[in-house]
């Protein structure tokens, strides 16, 4: 078994070195976000739960057992801090869950990027987190499909259908959202 | 391959599994495309041109998500950093509750690695028994100044004009806290540091303030 590139980093960390332990969290956190961004589609407190999964990183890191497992351990604990901050709006800001979404139709036949951009978060948003997950991860710099599946816990075989199958849903939905006879009847909010 | 945006069935809700043709304009997207699938979609292109359109529309929203992606990601990741604390580092509830309470994990984990060390060396201030050493992980909130202690000189030496002399040195401030929990410092089996609840009374006071 290959040894991946931080391992050492990991075993300096999980000995008590602070300097390791901070280059662990540099190296992982933007793919952790992009697994925070997966379970909380559309949310803008995206940065309330990193740092919580930054407490829970230095908090539990003492108790992994198997440095092989960081990446899907890291991952768990995203998932769970995303459930946690969902459950937390359900409660505090019921209002907030059931407005109605934006309509990525108001963004996709506008011309600029930003409304192009727009448009295609809301539509993955639409996406199963399962198929969410793989794509966002594959946007963040970096991450091949093998560390993907590292992270997920899957075989790689499946992260590359997995992308394939987000892919084509999104393709979809943007073709369905420019068809002319989209939405005509629809009571929709434009997107931010 | 044909798109139909009648359709209300979206398959890739359903689950299941990806056709070759996609797999293939999957990898194509991924930059991981070898002549095989190449090849498959020449064969599916030269009966349905609109394929090679397909491709592109895909290549663009890929290309759009990571423009939509990256700075999203990039801007919370650069709000959260654990601080670069130096030595060693410690866990406990404690600076997770500082942390939940205001932002203030790197501050609290800094913190905690400064105390361990200081408590363990500065002159004049006696350290806990073995295997324990005090770590207060302080909360949010100023601390009360009690009294700055003498300072510690590191290092002398005369300056390069030759006027007076450069001093590196240590101010000690001394102060006080009110902390949620009181954790210890010990070495497990492997020599790495944990945290281990202790109590006050386990703790040698060097004096009363």
């Amino acid at each position: 078994m290959s040894i991946s590139p931080d391992a050492v980093v990991l075993e300096r960390a999980l000995a008590g070195d602070a300097a390791a332990l901070t280059a662990l969290w540099e190296a992982h956190r933007e793919w952790t976000a992009a697994i925070l961004m997966a379970h909380l589609p559309g949310r803008v407190e995206l940065d309330d739960a990193l740092q919580e999964v930054a407490v829970t990183l230095v908090r539990e890191l003492p108790g992994l057992r198997d440095p092989q497992a960081f990446r899907p351990w890291l991952r768990a604990i995203a998932v769970n801090a995303a459930r946690s901050h969902g459950r937390r709006e359900r409660r505090e800001r019921p209002d907030a869950l059931a407005a109605e979404p934006c309509d990525p139709a108001s963004a996709v036949g506008r011309a600029s990027l930003a409304d192009e951009v727009d448009a295609v978060l809301a539509m993955v948003a639409t996406l199963p987190v399962d198929l969410r997950e793989p794509l966002l991860l594959r946007a963040v710099d970096g991450l091949s499909q093998r560390e993907i599946a590292v992270a997920l816990g899957l075989p790689e075989t499946t992260v590359e259908t997995r992308l394939a199958r987000a892919r084509r849903a999104l393709r979809q939905r943007m073709a369905q959202q420019t068809a002319p006879d989209h939405g005509s009847n629809r009571r929709v909010q434009p997107c931010r | 391959m044909q798109m139909n945006p009648a359709n209300p069935t979206d398959p890739a809700d359903a689950g299941g599994s990806a056709s070759p043709l996609e797999l293939a304009m999957s990898r194509v997207v991924d930059r991981a495309d070898g002549l095989e699938d190449w090849r498959a979609l020449d064969r599916q292109a030269a009966g349905d041109p609109a394929l090679w359109h397909e491709l592109v529309a895909m290549l663009r929203q890929d290309a759009t998500l990571r423009v939509a992606v990256r700075p999203t990601v990039q801007r919370a990741a650069g709000h959260v950093e654990l601080g670069a604390p130096r030595g060693r580092w410690l866990s406990s509830r404690s600076t997770r509750w500082a942390a939940l309470a205001s932002g203030w994990l790197a501050a609290a984990v800094a913190c905690m690695g400064w105390g361990a060390a200081v408590w363990r060396s500065a002159p004049g201030v006696t350290s806990a028994p073995a295997p324990h050493t005090a770590v207060a992980a302080v909360e949010p909130g100023a601390p009360q100044v009690l009294r700055e202690l003498d300072r510690v000189v590191l290092r002398a030496e005369p300056t390069a004009d030759g006027v007076g002399y450069d001093l590196v040195y240590l101010r000690r401030v001394l102060e006080r806290a009110r902390v949620p929990e009181l954790f210890g410092v010990a070495e497990d089996e492997h020599g790495a540091l944990v945290p281990t609840p202790v109590q006050p009374a386990s703790l040698v006071r060097p004096t009363e303030f």
